[in-house]
């Protein structure tokens, strides 16, 4: 038996080892998007996009429908093609590969199992396109689906729940030893606590594996909780890529800063030296290349860099108060201004709702939006 | 095992049975409409069983059926009709089943024009299609009149697939509509399955209940498709022509009813076939599309 020339990661006649030694021993690479472009019509889906996926890591791309990430998902999996740019994997050019000659793993959002296969004929299928011996393929189908916490190999599709197909895709993915991982919303149609345990165990297999892995969701703390790096993508650009903290903390963008977590607008004024005046306080700037000292903008912070400290002859005063178990949040109405959040860790938080109060920022960076900037549209939890 | 078996638990929950609930009884009209409906559609048949098994001299017995097993231009005639239906049905899924696929793929917006273009052949009556054909025999050369229009296979074969087109490419169609093609393709491609191997392997299993019942109403087309035969092809007699022959000789009526509940069998068995794969999908695919 042979194996078949475009898939150089299977071998078919050396006896199949134990999938995460095979893993170990296999070659990681990195990806490479090149000024990638896609069009739709009149509908720019990427505009030029510039990133790249270090061998063995886990890159997730984060972003509201239509801003591209599915588009990059599916260019590089090879189910579309890009109108210009290229995408490299391991420095070999792959743009015009067809997708069946890859070797991608590719998880999908939607349930992907082929019906008429059972749970063991499904993880063995890319295999079997490979021309691996029959016995080969069925004992590395029964060491994905133990790896993936399935025994019950013999059942169809239709017998399991969603977690179960899902964790059967990805060993399916995995079977064929792929050089990057391709996940696609692969738990948006799963319930939460599902959906949390089957994260962990992504992320403790991608970990384990060693495989390039790009994550596409639009679930904020799916990406910052699973990912090595995080992209934040809007309308086709690539506005921010690095890692989950970085992201978080230092926004490069007012996109960026308010669709990772929840964020305060507060007045503010640039002062002189790359700072910004907000609450009375003055706070470097994190993206002061853009606004002019005398600038009137609006300060983005986050609940939990606010302070909330007991002051008869504070600004502010507490309207709202929200347990969340490990944290408080209040709502702070400000004398002659819009609310603002302030979030701090629940045992400290006594304040009762009525009680006057002064806010301390607690960041040594504050990214700020032009006032005119419109709050991002975040969109809804599935 | 992985914490997450332990969630999603892939054990049976078991020991509990559901209490037994009651079967409610039918009510008398339902009752009443079944029997008159099996009367309907049972009395005549039952007639026609009962008529085909008189034999020429009155008595009772098989001898139409014998007959038929025993003449030689009957099975001549009934397997010219099953090789012009199977090599229809085969040309007709190979032309349909790819064409469907690419258009529910690649090209939705040709979906109307499909729809319009595979309409065409009901809405011209066959007997159009056979005199134009007919005309086109008088001025075509004679290799072509002699390869082409003098054999059954060649002249009625290409007939039929145009004639079973609009069954078949509907068939096909709403097979497809109820999977998920785009994610089942998209999957098959990307585990190293190319074109020819994915439609054969993954959607061709998928959609196959609506492939076999476009196949088994091309069947049942051609063998009971009378005008374009008798048109096109007068020097062979195909099965439904043959029975009508045998309908018209006034010494065998009962071979010809004996034909014609053969043919229904025939028939019924393919539905059955159809009816049983269905089901065997059906519980297959359940609530995974």
């Amino acid at each position: 038996m042979t194996t078949d020339s475009s898939s150089p990661s299977v071998d078919a006649k050396a006896p199949a080892p134990p999938v995460v030694a095979a893993a170990a021993t296999a070659s990681r690479v990195g990806v490479q998007f090149t000024g990638v472009q896609r069009h739709f019509g009149t509908v720019t889906a990427l505009r030029g996009l510039d990133m790249e996926i270090q061998p063995g890591e886990l890159v997730a791309l984060l972003g509201p429908s239509g801003c591209g990430k599915t588009t990059a998902l599916r260019l590089l999996a090879g189910f579309d093609r890009p109108d210009a740019g290229t995408i490299t994997v391991a420095g070999r050019d792959i743009t015009s590969v067809p997708a069946h000659k890859r070797d991608m793993g590719m998880v999908f959002q939607a349930y992907s199992l082929f019906p008429n296969l059972t749970v063991r004929e499904n993880v063995a299928f890319g295999l079997r396109m490979r021309r691996v011996s029959k016995e080969q393929r069925l004992r590395r189908a029964d060491e994905l689906l133990e790896l993936v916490g399935l025994t019950d190999t013999n059942r169809y599709p239709y017998q399991l729940s969603g977690g179960q197909q899902q964790r059967v895709a990805i060993a399916r993915a995995l079977a064929i030893e792929p050089t990057v991982l391709l996940l696609d919303e692969p738990l948006s149609a799963l319930d939460a606590r599902v959906r949390l345990q089957l994260r962990a165990e992504i992320r403790s297999l991608q970990q384990r594996l060693g495989i390039t892995t790009l994550f596409v969701t639009h679930d904020q703390s799916e990406a910052l909780s699973i990912a090595d790096r995080v992209g934040v993508m809007n309308f086709g650009a690539l506005e921010q890529i690095d890692t989950p903290e970085y992201i978080y903390h230092y926004p490069a963008t007012a996109f960026v800063a308010e669709f990772v977590g929840a964020m305060n607008r507060v007045r503010g004024r640039i002062a002189e030296g790359g700072a910004v005046v907000v609450l009375g306080q003055r706070v470097p700037l994190t993206n002061a290349d853009s606004h002019a000292p005398g600038t009137a903008v609006e300060a983005l912070l986050r609940p939990e860099v606010v302070q909330a400290v007991p002051d008869a002859g504070g600004p502010g005063e507490i309207r709202e108060r929200m347990f969340l178990g490990s944290s408080v949040r209040l709502r702070v109405a400000l004398d002659g201004a819009d609310d603002i959040l302030v979030e701090a860790p629940s045992p400290s938080s006594e304040l009762p709702i009525g009680a006057r109060v002064g806010l301390k920022i607690l960041t040594d960076g504050i990214t700020v939006a032009d006032p005119r900037t419109p709050a991002v549209a975040v969109p809804e939890a599935p | 095992m992985s914490a997450l078996a332990k969630v999603s638990g892939i054990a049976v929950r078991g020991g509990q049975s559901a209490p037994k609930q009651r079967r409610a009884r039918p009510r008398a009209w339902r009752v009443a409409i079944l029997v008159f409906a099996a009367i309907f559609y049972l009395l005549p048949l039952l007639c026609a069983i009962k008529f085909s098994l008189i034999n020429q001299k009155g008595h009772y017995g098989v001898q139409n059926y014998t007959v038929i097993a025993n003449n030689s231009t009957l099975r001549a005639s009934l397997f010219l009709s099953l090789e012009i239906a199977a090599v229809t049905a085969a040309v007709v899924v190979l032309l349909v089943f790819p064409t469907a696929v690419l258009v529910r793929l690649k090209l939705p917006k040709l979906t109307i024009l499909m729809e319009a273009i595979t309409i065409l052949p009901i809405v011209v009556p066959p007997i159009v299609l056979a005199a134009g054909l007919l005309q086109m025999k008088e001025t075509a050369p004679l290799w072509i009149v002699n390869d082409f229009f003098n054999h059954p296979m060649t002249i009625l074969a290409p007939m039929y697939v145009v004639l079973a087109m609009p069954l078949v490419y509907r068939a096909i169609d709403t097979g497809l509509r109820a999977i998920d093609l785009h994610t089942l393709v998209d999957a098959s491609r990307s585990l190293g399955a190319s074109w020819p191997r994915t439609l054969l392997r993954v959607v061709l299993p998928n959609v196959q209940t609506a492939v076999l019942g476009g196949m088994f109403l091309t069947i049942a087309m051609v063998l009971g498709e009378v005008v374009i035969a008798n048109l096109l092809d007068q020097s062979t007699l195909t099965f439904p022509l043959q029975m009508i022959q045998f309908a018209s000789q006034d010494n065998a009526p009962g071979i010809s009813v004996a034909l014609t509940l053969m043919a229904l069998a025939f028939t019924f068995l393919l539905l059955f076939m159809l009816t049983f794969l269905s089901r065997r999908r059906g519980a297959q695919s359940a609530g995974v599309i």
